[in-house]
């Protein structure tokens, strides 16, 4: 899932000076799940805005809403009629979805309510973990299932750095280094052997921003982006 | 032709020393330094921008080594360029007449001087090791052809004391199959630990220089801080030094242990040189080598 975190509050404060109507709009999934931006947080920014606003003495008229899923067309169509009274969006959704808002809404002023972190796992009651770079091209089958490009601050594919002291990681040391971890794994699994194998760099075309894809049974209906 | 190589291979035990190039334009001090230890040692690392903190670069550094009659061991990190601007720093080394490098990841961006720096690690250091062989074959990593194919005489850092050390030696392997010629290790305290590092390396036709240090005071705060990039210094070590009651007394102190380890190493029979870091006493060089019965 996406992971992100919201803002703080003075930088949302700054971003709606001058504007007196503003509609903060929710997204019920990754944002929700990681509290950052459903349809909860959505209540508690509203009343924190109202506070504020009525402290400084200014009017402030705020809209609450939730959809499901900012980054899908369909629900942001929805909210078609409701957007009228409001010249500002504040989505809490993650960067796609307001961008997909603004991109809906173009006569529309569309602010970020969150900062979108990464892609990771939930490991526990408010605590998630990146597991991810979307790097377009798997190394885990090679790697214990543990990805040197995420869990490496250096990226390294060929083996740890000779940072790494006591298996500890040379930039966190509360860490146990990426490179250990894939040893320890692949020595469980009996692929020890495995790692011998000399990774080729990257291929970072393959990376090129923005990325497109298309299923392959849509190709033909796409094929103007690609 | 690297020097550094010809010495090497002659079998002459070397003595390489470690200088951090100017943090500014003044170059006045490093290049005093440099003027005294011409003649003094067997070669001389000019790291790029070790620690991640922001030094004159580690070509020009290794230029104004040479000018003064050094022989330079260029250090190429991973963390700053991408293997466009590795490969062009490379071609312009070797035009220079630079033809000893280093090849290193690189201390991460978060350690240093300017954390918000975009690290960049475009290759690691197996991958830095076989592009330049590719451009000595006269191929680019593009593929693409080369007109004229530098040649370097190329290094690699590991640690004897990596624990675990199996990781660690794997990744040694890939650097001695992509064809790495001498090895520089990170600073030893110690010659206990080191047997499994050394019996690996038997039979691999790699030449390995062992890291010492001259310890000083700031190291040890440092060191007590959890501060360390490279291997602890031992607490043995530590209260040797800080238990002296001046600081000419504990300079002295780790004079006389580094003199020791220098001993050490060389009694082993199985290091072909020694890498010293003399943290800004390089002036002291002579003698200890003296001392330890290196005297040049």
């Amino acid at each position: 899932m996406i992971v992100a975190r919201r803002k703080p509050f003075s930088e949302i404060m700054e971003s709606l000076e001058g504007y007196d109507r503003v509609l903060i709009l929710g997204c019920g999934t990754c944002v929700a799940v990681c509290l950052a931006g459903g349809e909860k947080e959505v209540g508690i920014l509203s009343a924190q805005l109202s506070i504020a606003a009525e402290l400084r003495g200014k009017a402030l008229d705020i809209g609450e809403a939730t959809v499901e899923r900012q980054c899908d067309r369909e629900f942001i169509e929805e909210l078609r009629n409701r957007l009228n009274d409001y010249p500002v969006i504040l989505s809490l959704a993650c960067g796609v979805g307001i961008q997909f808002v603004s991109e809906m809404y173009p006569q529309k002023v569309v602010l970020p309510g969150v900062d979108t972190c990464f892609i990771g796992s939930n490991d526990d009651v408010g605590f998630w973990t990146e597991r991810c770079r979307m790097c377009n091209q798997c190394y885990l089958a090679f790697t214990g299932g543990i990805c040197p490009v995420t869990m490496c601050p250096k990226g390294l594919l060929n083996g740890p750095c000779s940072g790494m002291a006591n298996g500890r990681c040379e930039v966190d040391p509360e860490r146990t280094c990426a490179w250990v971890l894939i040893y320890e794994r692949m020595k469980e699994t009996g692929r020890v052997e495995q790692l011998r194998r000399v990774m080729a760099p990257s291929d970072y075309s393959r990376t090129t921003t923005p990325a497109v894809l298309s299923h392959k049974a849509y190709r033909r209906r796409y094929s103007a982006h690609e | 032709m690297s020097k550094l190589k010809e010495k090497l291979e002659s079998g002459e035990f070397v003595v390489t020393v470690g200088l951090y190039p100017p943090r500014g334009a003044d170059t006045g001090e490093f290049l005093a330094i440099l003027s005294k230890l011409a003649g003094k040692v067997d070669a001389i690392n000019l790291p790029d921008s070790r620690g991640a903190s922001i030094r004159l670069s580690a070509l020009s550094a290794s230029i104004l080594a040479k000018e003064k009659g050094l022989e330079p061991v260029m250090t190429v990190s991973c963390r700053d360029r991408n293997r466009i601007a590795i490969s062009a720093d490379l071609l312009g080394a070797h035009a220079l007449g630079i033809d000893t490098v280093l090849c290193v990841s690189g201390d991460y961006v978060s350690l240093g001087d300017v954390p918000q720096a975009k690290p960049v690690y475009d290759l690691d250091s197996v991958q830095l090791i076989n592009m330049i062989r590719q451009m000595e074959a006269g191929q680019d990593i593009g593929g693409n052809e080369l007109k004229g194919s530098p040649k370097f005489f190329v290094g690699c850092v590991a640690n004897p004391i990596a624990d675990p050390i199996e990781p660690h030696l794997l990744k040694l392997q890939k650097k001695l199959t992509a064809g790495v010629d001498f090895i520089q290790t990170l600073d030893l305290y110690s010659v206990e630990g080191t047997a499994e590092f050394l019996n690996f390396l038997e039979d691999k036709g790699v030449k390995a220089l062992a890291g010492l240090r001259l310890v000083t005071m700031a190291d040890i705060e440092q060191n007590e801080k959890g501060r360390v990039v490279g291997n602890e210094i031992p607490s043995e070590v530590i209260s040797e030094i800080k238990s002296a009651s001046t600081d000419v007394e504990a300079l002295a102190r780790a004079q006389e242990f580094l003199v020791a380890m220098i001993k050490d190493i060389r009694a082993e029979n199985r290091w072909s040189g020694i890498h010293l870091t003399m943290n800004g006493h390089e002036e002291l060089i002579p003698q200890i080598l003296e001392q330890a019965g290196l005297g040049k």
